[in-house]
């Protein structure tokens, strides 16, 4: 390297190049600031909106506020309210300001990897427009928050599943019993085996009456002494009319029986009346015969 | 309290606490005086004027190519692993922002600061260091290498940082300009204010430490040799950095 008279290197122009550095960086510092200054919304026109949450836990200053995902506005200010909660200040830019009707919910989401999430969501877009300055319940939503209730629920969960696949548990006793129940020797398999032997037979030739008898000797029989049955309930069908008209004679007699029954009665009757007078007449001539004895009149 | 001091500390165990306290002080008190002349315009002379512009041509103009090379591989290569690793945990959209915080704001002005000094120092000591027998330098002869060395250190720093941010995004989204809105954003949330305020403050100490302590080796015992010397300065360098880098971090609890 060439050194000047100095002890330092020669380099050609160093003021120049030195002046030429200074004013690169000058203008990157500048640009970046200006930059920086965009990003951050400071040149654009703000609304306000107020939200109040139960805490601030997870929320920072600059946080974004995100609408379907998309930042929309960013909290520019956190204070502890009068009423104890939390006010979150939010500036939305006036060109997403948009988005937000006076329906709007707003969340708060503590996920289990990091930050919180501030949300807006609109139902309906055709909404009133959300005022500026409006102020807003914000829900909470921590996914931490449900950890360890679920955590006692696995244990307790996993303890039953223990229990339940023991050795001594009562699920395994009835897998063994079940098995038991299907092995090929056991008696559900013998019942199941006959079940099929008496459907087979059931829908044998002979139906019910071979799977209740067993074989065709019997079957045949029983057909026989039904057949035997059936002409002797046709007989006795045809006694039975015999029968009916004997009957229908005997009401007849039955009924001239009665009327000869009521003519005796007046026979009778009348007999009593006059025996009554020939007794009367005998008293009579009893009295009136001096040597008569008492004699007893014994009726009929 | 003097026994391990001088157990620990053999310039301490010669001199004696009180003469290693006095050497500090005349480090300060240099420092001191630098940091005065170089915001005094009247000290700097079309002959001062000219040897600081070579000194910052030297540190900055020489070494901006190789830097940016350097910086655009190394901010690729480490957003590439950033990016990829946290999409493989489903954290793909903090991969921006951790290259943001991590490398832009935190280790780029720390390279820039040891790029700029690895060539500082040689050559401050190979101009400054006064060989035994001949005259030493004076403040005069140290401050074009205190402003030449700042002004480099943050000349690098800056583009260094806005190259890498330029890098950054292709490397994540591809050359289409879709994310550009939401890479906006998310570099004005993570330059805040009291963020970019804080990193304009790092790269201005780193900076300042950079300039002076090279320019320190005038103070030097003149009995050391050259390689003691330059160790004596890189130590110091180191420790300086360290002091600011500890200090911002605790600045950021607060």
């Amino acid at each position: 390297m060439n050194e000047s008279p100095n002890h330092l290197p020669n380099i050609k122009h160093p003021e120049s190049k030195a002046a030429a550095l200074l004013l690169v960086t000058l203008a990157l510092i500048v640009a970046f600031v200006i930059f920086v200054m965009t990003a951050r919304g400071v040149f654009e026109e703000n609304q306000q909106l107020l939200l109040v949450a139960e805490n601030s836990e997870g929320v920072a200053v600059g946080m974004d506020m995100t609408f379907s995902g998309f930042p929309i506005g960013r909290v520019s200010r956190i204070e502890l309210g009068d009423d104890g909660k939390a006010h979150l200040h939010v500036s939305v830019p006036l060109k997403d300001a948009r988005w937000l009707r006076a329906s709007s919910v707003f969340t708060l989401e503590k996920g289990v990897v990091g930050g919180s999430r501030l949300r807006a969501f609109t139902g309906m877009l055709d909404d009133e427009p959300l005022e500026d300055g409006a102020r807003r319940e914000v829900l909470m939503g921590d996914a931490t928050s449900g950890v360890p209730e679920l955590v006692s629920t696995v244990t307790r969960l996993v303890g039953n599943l223990e229990r339940l696949t023991s050795e001594q548990s009562a699920l395994v006793a009835s897998m063994d019993n079940l098995q038991r129940m299907t092995a090929e020797q056991s008696a559900l398999a013998g019942s199941l085996n006959n079940m099929r032997q008496f459907t087979a037979t059931l829908n044998g030739r002979h139906g019910a009456l071979g799977a209740l008898l067993g074989n065709d000797g019997d079957v045949a029989k029983v057909i026989d002494s039904l057949e035997q049955t059936r002409l002797l309930l046709t007989e006795a069908r045809a006694s039975l009319a015999k029968v009916d008209a004997a009957l229908v004679d005997v009401k007849a007699i039955t009924g001239n029986t009665r009327a000869a029954t009521e003519d005796l009665d007046a026979l009778r009757a009348e007999f009593d009346l006059n025996l009554r007078k020939v007794s009367g007449l005998v008293d009579d001539l009893n009295r009136k015969w001096p040597f008569a004895r008492e004699r007893e009149l014994k009726l009929p | 309290m003097a026994q391990p001091l001088q157990q620990l500390f053999p310039l301490i165990r010669r001199s004696g606490l009180t003469g290693w306290l006095a050497g500090q002080y005349r480090y300060l008190s240099f420092a001191a005086l630098l940091l005065i002349a170089s915001v005094s315009p009247s000290i700097h002379d079309q002959a001062t004027r000219r040897r600081s512009a070579s000194i910052l041509c030297c540190a900055a103009w020489q070494t901006l190519p190789g830097y940016l090379l350097a910086c655009v591989l190394l901010s690729a290569i480490l957003t590439r692993i950033v990016a990829v690793s946290a999409d493989s945990y489903g954290l793909s959209h903090l991969a921006l922002e951790a290259i943001l915080r991590v490398f832009v704001v935190e280790l780029l002005p720390l390279a820039s600061t040891l790029f700029v000094a690895m060539r500082a120092v040689p050559m401050a000591m190979l101009h400054l260091a006064a060989l035994p027998g001949q005259p030493g330098a004076g403040l005069r002869d140290a401050l074009p290498y205190a402003v030449g060395n700042a002004a480099a250190v943050v000349i690098l720093a800056i583009v260094g940082g806005i190259v890498s941010l330029l890098v950054a995004y292709p490397v994540v989204h591809g050359f289409n300009q879709w994310g550009l809105p939401a890479y906006t954003r998310l570099i004005g949330q993570v330059f805040d204010p009291i963020l970019a305020i804080a990193f304009s403050a790092k790269i201005l100490f780193f900076g300042i430490a950079v300039g002076i302590a090279p320019a320190t080796v005038v103070l030097d015992p003149r009995k050391y040799d050259t390689g003691q010397r330059e160790m004596r300065v890189m130590v110091r360098l180191l420790l300086i950095l360290v002091l600011i880098e500890g200090s911002f971090l605790m600045l950021r609890r607060f």
